[in-house]
């Protein structure tokens, strides 16, 4: 009968003490569980930074290139003023070697951006649909720093009539 | 010969099935609370090994990060308001020589139909996506039919005469690209 007392309180004790492990247990583990988290919401406020900075140093390096690439652009598609001529010449060359009539040609310059000289030129042609999309397209493919600014079509009993805006620039 | 049976225990009797019940039950909860600690203090702690590394190594990355934001800051603004003007006055012409007249007039020969006549056509950098127009059309049947036809352009009419020959002058714009 003794015994069987004995073996009683050895189990309450047993119990008591895996009650105790237990409370103890998920008390580290929701200390460690929280440290966790803040470590987790570390973690990502660090990348962010570093994210952050990475953005920052590539806009740096990129403003820090934008004179290198300024003057490569200039030299590339912005010839000197001496040129013009050249210019001139190959224009009347696209428009005779398209078959059109060049009925008018007027001219405006002005400096801009500093140090580049903005040419319009105001011109028609007079000749077929396909030859005047042909002259545009040319136009449009040139490297230069030559564009359309506007091109108006009519339509006379002569036949058809397309006047241009052409915009070229020029350093001075 | 009948014997007396007597009681004469001080004690009441043990209930040895109660007991040995009770017993296991209250070892089986020791076993189920100490297994649970056990899951308890072995779990995760939220991050992985790799993560701890990157952790420390992101750490010491990070001396110094306001400074640095701050200088880097600092130059671009610097650099931004010495160079900013001729950058945008390069993106202004590259945009101005990137857009294409060709295509404008690719997608009306596409959209107009054979009998309709185009008198005016005005493409403008200053409207890059809009096509402004005169057209003659040679009977009301062939104005609906044009109508039609381009009302997916984002049509837009500013007017429509009829003449005595029953043809129509109308003027309209369309819509190109985006």
């Amino acid at each position: 009968m003794k015994k069987l007392r004995v073996l009683a309180w050895i189990t309450t004790g047993l119990l008591v003490a895996a009650f105790v492990f237990w409370a103890v247990g998920r008390g580290i583990a929701s200390a460690r569980y929280s440290s966790g988290d803040r470590a987790k919401t570390e973690l990502a406020e660090l990348r962010q930074h570093q994210d952050s900075l990475a953005k920052s140093r590539d806009l740096l390096e990129a403003w820090r290139n934008a004179p290198a690439q300024l003057e490569e652009f200039r030299s590339t598609t912005i010839p000197d003023f001496d040129r013009f001529p050249a210019f001139r010449d190959n224009l009347q060359k696209r428009m005779s070697g398209s078959g059109l009539k060049p009925l008018k040609l007027t001219y405006r310059m002005r400096p801009v951006g500093g140090d580049a000289k903005l040419v319009t030129l105001e011109f028609s042609l007079s000749g077929p649909y396909a030859a005047v999309k042909r002259f545009i397209h040319e136009v449009e493919s040139q490297p230069e720093m030559v564009y359309l600014r506007s091109v108006r079509f009519r339509r006379t009993d002569s036949g058809l009539i397309a006047s241009f805006v052409m915009e070229a620039y020029f350093a001075r | 010969m009948k014997y007396l049976d007597l009681n004469v225990a001080s004690k009441p009797r043990l209930n040895y099935l109660r007991y040995w019940g009770l017993t296991v039950l209250l070892l089986a909860a020791a076993g189920i609370l100490t297994w649970n600690g056990f899951v308890a203090l072995g779990g995760e702690d939220g991050l992985t090994l790799e993560e701890k590394t990157e952790m420390l190594s992101l750490r010491r990355a990070d001396r110094g990060y306001a400074d640095s934001l701050e200088k880097f800051a600092a130059e671009t603004r610097r650099l931004k308001s010495r160079w900013e003007g001729r950058v945008r006055f390069a993106n202004a012409l590259i945009s101005r020589k990137a857009n294409s007249f060709i295509g404008g007039l690719n997608l009306l020969e596409k959209a107009l139909p054979e009998t309709v006549y185009l008198n005016r056509l005005t493409l403008d950098q200053d409207r890059p996506n809009r096509l402004e127009m005169e057209v003659l059309v040679p009977a009301y049947t062939e104005l609906i039919n044009a109508y039609r036809r381009l009302s997916s352009y984002q049509l837009e009419i500013t007017s429509e005469i009829p003449d005595r020959t029953g043809r129509y002058r109308v003027s309209l714009s369309l819509r190109i690209g985006k």
